[in-house]
């Protein structure tokens, strides 16, 4: 059974903490990672107010050994870098444990990262290698993932149903793009009944996700 | 859909903490046994700035669960 895993680490740990650590609103997405022999190849997505900064100082990075703008758009900026081997510690043990990156967001001073592991036990050992190096990892959260969709958080179909079409519709924006009647109208229930569904699932999924590390939960675990 | 699968990333600090009260204080209970009010002044934040911070860490991890369960 494969984990996913959402770890924060700080970005001096990680690769080019410098250029986020500078104060401005950079913000960098790991696209990918493409394992090529010995070198990992990531893909950046970068956006900030000054793209060109940003770019120059990433040339400037004595472990990148190449930088290539492939695309830039909007003030985003889509980056292939290649970094010298063995420069980020981090990157060579998810290759080594054969996780999967499943997303990666760097702002301010930390990175976040999605990872998806085999098995615990190899999440474990991505843990114990952070360690060794020195690297300040924290786990956000840890999810057991069965390939059934929502199987693991034990919602039932009324919840799911109701909160994937309360998404859709906006019921979680900012102002709401739907009330809870119109909600419930839809499904043709009462809002008290519309209401109760959204507040199981969602508690359901909020429980599994904020447990802290190291807290037991149905589907949460510790590394 | 891919594009709200990375938003549980960007959960903040304050989102995180006040998804956290939430769920000990009982907020997300039927019934609840604290109210948005009471749960803003647990946080020290404004009861519509609560309510806006919750829907925004609600959305991103129920779309969270949607997209990558």
């Amino acid at each position: 059974m494969s984990v996913r895993a959402d770890l924060s680490v700080r970005a001096t740990d990680f690769v080019l903490g410098d250029v986020l650590t500078d104060g401005s609103d950079t913000r960098i997405r790991l696209e990918r990672v493409v394992p090529l022999g010995d070198a990992v190849i990531p893909y950046l997505r970068v956006s900030g107010s000054d793209l060109d900064d940003v770019v120059a100082a990433l040339r400037d990075d004595p472990d990148v050994t190449d930088v290539t703008v492939l695309d830039e758009l909007d003030g985003e900026a889509l980056v292939r870098l290649e970094w010298a081997s063995g420069a980020s510690d981090l990157l060579e043990g998810l290759a080594e444990s054969d996780a999967t990156l499943v997303g990666a967001v760097g702002d301010g001073d930390s990175w976040s990262l999605r990872l998806r592991f085999p098995d615990r036990e190899r999440l474990s050992e991505f843990y114990h290698l952070c360690v060794e190096h020195g690297i300040g990892l924290t786990v956000e959260s840890v999810f057991r993932t069965d390939g059934e969709g929502w199987g693991h958080l034990q919602l039932t179909d009324a919840q799911q149903e109701t909160l994937r079409i309360g998404l859709e519709r906006g019921y979680f924006d900012v102002p709401r793009e739907i009330t809870l009647v119109e909600l419930a109208d839809e499904f043709g229930i009462s809002d008290t009944a519309a209401s109760q569904r959204l507040r199981r699932g969602v508690s359901k999924i909020v429980e599994t996700c904020m447990a802290e590390p190291g807290e037991r939960s149905p589907a949460a675990r510790s590394p | 859909m891919a594009s709200n699968g990375d938003r549980v990333l960007d959960l903040s600090e304050t989102q995180r903490d006040l998804l956290r009260s939430a769920v000990t204080e009982g907020y997300f209970e039927v019934p609840r046994r604290i109210t948005l009010v009471e749960l803003a002044r647990t946080c020290g934040m404004s009861d519509r700035e609560a309510s806006a911070q919750l829907r925004h860490g609600l959305g991103a991890l129920v779309s969270d669960a949607v997209v990558d369960a």
